[in-house]
């Protein structure tokens, strides 16, 4: 029967299966939602604590606090809200006076909070005219990474090595690209 | 959006992709997905990161997982058996329902005055007349029954006791040696017919008058009846029952001199009770079947010779209570007694 069952959840959504352990309080179903998740969620732990030990605790204790929290919260969409959950989890193990000393949060790492509004704003990628235009507006060295990411569609590392730049810089340079694209894009064609 | 995709790139692809074994290709389509799911960017920089391989510690973080989860379903499934619903406790349960179920039924439910009539009435006795005596002197000579025109199809009969030889004037003199040591107890007088009629009529009252008479005749009576009673010892034995409660109820009755009383006498109330029509005005329905209710009123005399303060001692039922109140009310007139003391009426229907 369990196998049964398990075949059965798998075929479901992340909604569905929200909604089947809110109504049920079953522990596989929310295994079975987890998991799904699990192993991205122990990247985000090892990349804020940067500790695998410590990163396989936090990933068993971030689904005991899903089994309380998602029987209370209303969750619309469960990746991104499952994703809050994990770092915040993760920083506030950080900012315990206990572990403040002895992880230090790299500042490389914090790149990515500024860009998670971004998911919206890319939809306007089809608007390859506006796109060419802008591009236009970028400094060189954005212009070179962006082209090779979106358009020659290269990986970091290979743009990395073509340019001579750090893999960070690369990562860099395509995400303060893709904002000022935004920016023009969105003067170009205002949102409604 | 009902449509969910399974995600793509999991712990094995994010290793790979730290390892650079995707190709160009891959590794550019993970880095471009990345850059619009923030999960997928964080734990891709977390996997980068990371310097040891992580495919052992994705294989333990899984194990633990359904430990997990099969540890609280195990728990979920064996605290219902140990703390709810063991075999020890259903049985304690089921004993426990089935005996308060029990009591109530005996208390709520069980008269033990209605079980006692309910198992008189059926018995096959042939007696259609009982007449109980309680002497008020073993020196005076016994009082002629007050009984009512019996009809002509009732026959008489005596109570008896079963342990004795069926003969009534071996109750009679047990019955005086009860009550000889109380020369001043009062008559009780106690008529009752058969059961089975639809018009049965007890009536028993209490009398002050000392005088008893006519008991030879009485013997007469009873020896008549002697083979027909010989044939029906087990209804006897159930009446003897009502005879020691009329016993004990002549005791209670001794103390109850000065009482109001009947101006006509008590012969004449109770022929009153008898002949008015008031029997059939408190004759049990047809939808009540039970054969005989009896009803105790208590009373004050008032200065007219009215009953007055009229209270219900022992209930009959609301029926019968409002029954025997109206014979009271609509009676003749009593003499008053020691002031401040209450008459008392006993009618059984």
């Amino acid at each position: 029967m369990a196998f049964l069952k398990h075949i059965r959840n798998s075929q479901l959504t992340d909604a569905d299966l929200v909604v089947l352990y809110k109504e049920s309080g079953d522990l596989a179903v929310l295994g079975e939602l987890y998991q799904r998740h699990m192993d991205l969620i122990y990247g985000v732990c090892l990349k804020y604590l940067k500790d695998p030990e410590q990163s396989k605790d936090s990933v068993m204790a971030i689904f005991e606090e899903l089994t309380l929290k998602l029987r209370k919260h209303e969750v619309a969409h469960f990746r991104a809200w499952l994703h809050q959950v994990a770092r915040n989890h993760c920083l506030m193990y950080l900012r315990s006076p206990r572990n403040k000393n002895s992880l230090p949060l790299p500042e490389e790492l914090m790149h990515s909070v500024e860009n998670e509004h971004l998911n919206a704003v890319m939809e306007k990628e089809q608007h390859l005219q506006d796109m060419s235009k802008c591009l236009e507006q970028l400094n060189p060295e954005q212009k070179l990474v962006v082209e090779s990411f979106y358009l020659k569609e290269r990986p970091y590392q290979e743009i990395a090595e073509q340019t001579g730049l750090d893999w960070n810089r690369v990562r860099s340079l395509i995400q303060n690209g893709r904002r000022n694209l935004r920016i023009c894009m969105d003067k170009l064609t205002p949102i409604d | 959006m009902k449509s969910n995709p399974l995600p793509a790139f999991d712990g094995a692809y994010l290793e790979r992709y730290r390892r650079g074994e995707l190709s160009p290709a891959e590794a550019h389509a993970l880095e471009k997905a990345a850059l619009e799911d923030t999960l997928l960017a964080d734990a891709l920089d977390g996997f980068r990161l990371a310097s040891l391989d992580t495919t052992a510690d994705l294989s333990m973080l899984r194990s633990r997982l359904n430990d997990r989860i099969e540890t609280n379903q195990a728990v979920v499934r064996q605290l219902p058996k140990t703390r709810f619903f063991s075999p020890f406790m259903r049985v304690a349960a089921m004993l426990l329902l089935l005996i308060g179920a029990g009591w109530f039924s005996y208390v709520y439910w069980i008269d033990p005055r209605e079980s006692t009539l309910a198992s008189n009435a059926p018995a096959p006795s042939p007696v259609s007349e009982q007449r109980t005596f309680a002497e008020s002197s073993p020196t005076q000579p016994p009082t002629p029954l007050a009984l009512p025109p019996a009809p002509v199809q009732q026959s008489e009969s005596v109570q008896y006791r079963p342990d004795r030889t069926i003969r009534p004037v071996e109750v009679q003199l047990e019955t005086r040696e009860m009550s000889s040591d109380k020369p001043e107890e009062d008559l009780i007088v106690k008529a009752e017919e058969p059961p089975a009629s639809s018009e049965t009529k007890q009536i028993e009252v209490v009398s002050a008058d000392n005088t008893v008479k006519d008991l030879d005749k009485v013997n007469a009576e009873v020896a008549q009846k002697e083979l027909d009673l010989a044939t029906s010892r087990q209804a006897t034995a159930m009446t003897l029952t009502a005879k020691e409660k009329s016993l004990k109820r002549s005791k209670m009755d001794i103390q109850r001199a000065d009482k109001p009383e009947p101006v006509a006498g008590w012969a004449a109330y109770e022929d009153y009770l008898y002949g008015n029509g008031s029997r059939k005005s408190v004759a049990p329905t047809a939808s009540n079947t039970v054969t005989r209710w009896e009803v105790l009123l208590s009373f004050e005399v008032d200065d007219k010779g009215r009953p007055t303060e009229i209270r219900v001692e022992e209930s009959g039922g609301t029926y019968y209570d409002g029954a025997a109140k109206k014979l009271l009310v609509e009676g003749p007139d009593w003499k008053p007694g020691k002031p401040g003391s209450r008459g008392q009426l006993r009618v059984h229907f």
